[in-house]
């Protein structure tokens, strides 16, 4: 039996049929995606009011718990819709997730996010609080702003991981011939494409011998469109998607899925 | 000819990352400032301050919240221009963009400050959520389509 890890439970958690759909879906990631970064475009500026109002820098003549009490439900649906679309996104990419630090710093700093309401809640937060001191509701907004740009940067930094890469075939380092012959590892991923082209130097033509497409889309994620796109030659409108070959190794073979690779070097 | 290969945020993938960055954030600021202006026409959330007053408290941020979130935009533009212009769905991000700039700054600020009929404020609010939003939308969609 393989060893539990979190690679492998987010194997298992992206495999579950709804969220190889979302995946596989041509228009209900985008749409997710598009989602949650809206509900970060309105529903932060929710938030930074708030804190520029804790912190005294605007608004002032409004009582603190006036504000907050006004702007509480729009914050808390806000929140609702983005943690909904970003639990859709992170487990439609399980594997990928649990896996990059960046994702776990961020999950960290939501963490410390709902600490720092439980804190203040008594001086700050509640309905009807009196801040102690207009300097303890500074520090409740210094913190806030703080740990939610780490949030927010955080999850864009999220596609700037680069997966290990797997280890190549012996055989495929040979020769051409052998390259062609070289069986691909089943799970492949965007980042072990964008990393290889960061060693190589060059995109390769290449594809995965995987025929599901559970197997060949997870791969198209925009760091590997980027790193093609950094490339030169490589067609403007062209996908990486995985492989784990070398530069020698183009495969020959047909396309195997709507999912396939075009990639030119 | 523009050699791309030159452009510091593709020599640099940390240059680009905090480019994309600030990006997100800014747009957070200027969207978001505007957004809470337009739930006020809508009439909710700070009902304590009137639309103008909210919108004189939030002027300053946002102006610089979209200055630096259109500055970064063209940063990111500049890393493909030619990729990123003849994309259908970037070409509809940036004709929204101007409009929504546009509209922004004229009917909008006029409409938040003015004496206008309620019903006026909130379709406002209304073209001026979907405005930000689709190009919210059209700055994924860009990546997917």
């Amino acid at each position: 039996m393989a060893a539990m890890t979190l690679a492998s439970i987010g194997r298992f958690i992206q495999d579950l049929s709804i969220f190889t759909a979302v995946r596989e879906s041509m228009y209900v990631y985008p749409i997710v995606l598009s989602t949650h970064l809206a509900c970060i475009a309105t529903f932060g500026g929710l938030i930074l009011m708030t804190d520029l109002r804790l912190l005294g820098w605007s608004l002032t003549d409004i009582p603190i718990d006036e504000m907050i009490r006004a702007l509480r439900p729009w914050k808390q649906l806000g929140f609702l819709i983005m943690v909904g679309c970003g639990a859709l996104l992170g487990a439609s990419k399980a594997e990928d997730y649990l896996t990059n630090p960046y994702f776990a710093v961020k999950m960290t700093l939501l963490l410390a996010v709902g600490l720092h309401g439980v804190y203040f809640r008594r001086s700050v937060y509640r309905r009807g609080a009196t801040p102690l001191s207009p300097s303890t509701a500074r520090v409740a907004g210094a913190l806030s702003l703080i740990l939610w740009i780490g949030v927010v940067s955080m999850g864009r930094w999220i596609a700037y991981y680069d997966r290990p890469s797997p280890e190549l075939p012996p055989q495929a380092r040979a020769s051409l011939a052998a390259a062609s012959r070289a069986t691909l590892p089943k799970t492949t991923w965007a980042p072990v494409v964008a990393s290889q082209i960061k060693v190589l130097g060059v995109p390769i033509k290449i594809m995965n011998n995987t025929a599901t497409p559970s197997e060949t889309c997870t791969s198209r994620l925009a760091i590997a469109h980027r790193a093609a796109r950094r490339s030169c030659g490589v067609a403007s409108d062209s996908w990486v998607m995985a492989t784990a070959g070398t530069r020698i190794a183009s495969a020959a073979s047909p396309p195997v899925s709507k999912c396939q690779t075009t990639v030119i070097s | 000819m523009y050699d791309t290969s030159a452009n510091f945020l593709n020599v640099h993938e940390w240059a680009y990352g905090l480019t994309e960055v600030a990006h997100i954030l800014s747009l957070a600021v200027g969207i978001g400032l505007i957004a809470l202006v337009d739930l006020r026409l809508l009439g909710v959330g700070l009902l304590a301050a009137s639309p103008a007053r909210l919108a004189r408290a939030t002027m300053l941020a946002s102006l610089i919240g979209l200055i630096i979130a259109l500055t970064s935009g063209l940063m990111i533009l500049s890393t493909d221009p030619i990729r990123y212009v003849a994309h259908p769905t970037m070409r509809l991000k940036l004709v929204l963009v101007v409009i929504a700039l546009a509209f922004n700054y004229t009917i909008h600020a006029r409409v938040v400050r003015g004496d206008y009929l309620p019903a006026v404020g909130r379709s406002v609010a209304v073209v001026s959520l979907t405005l930000w939003l689709s190009i919210v939308f059209c700055g994924i969609f860009y990546a997917f389509t």
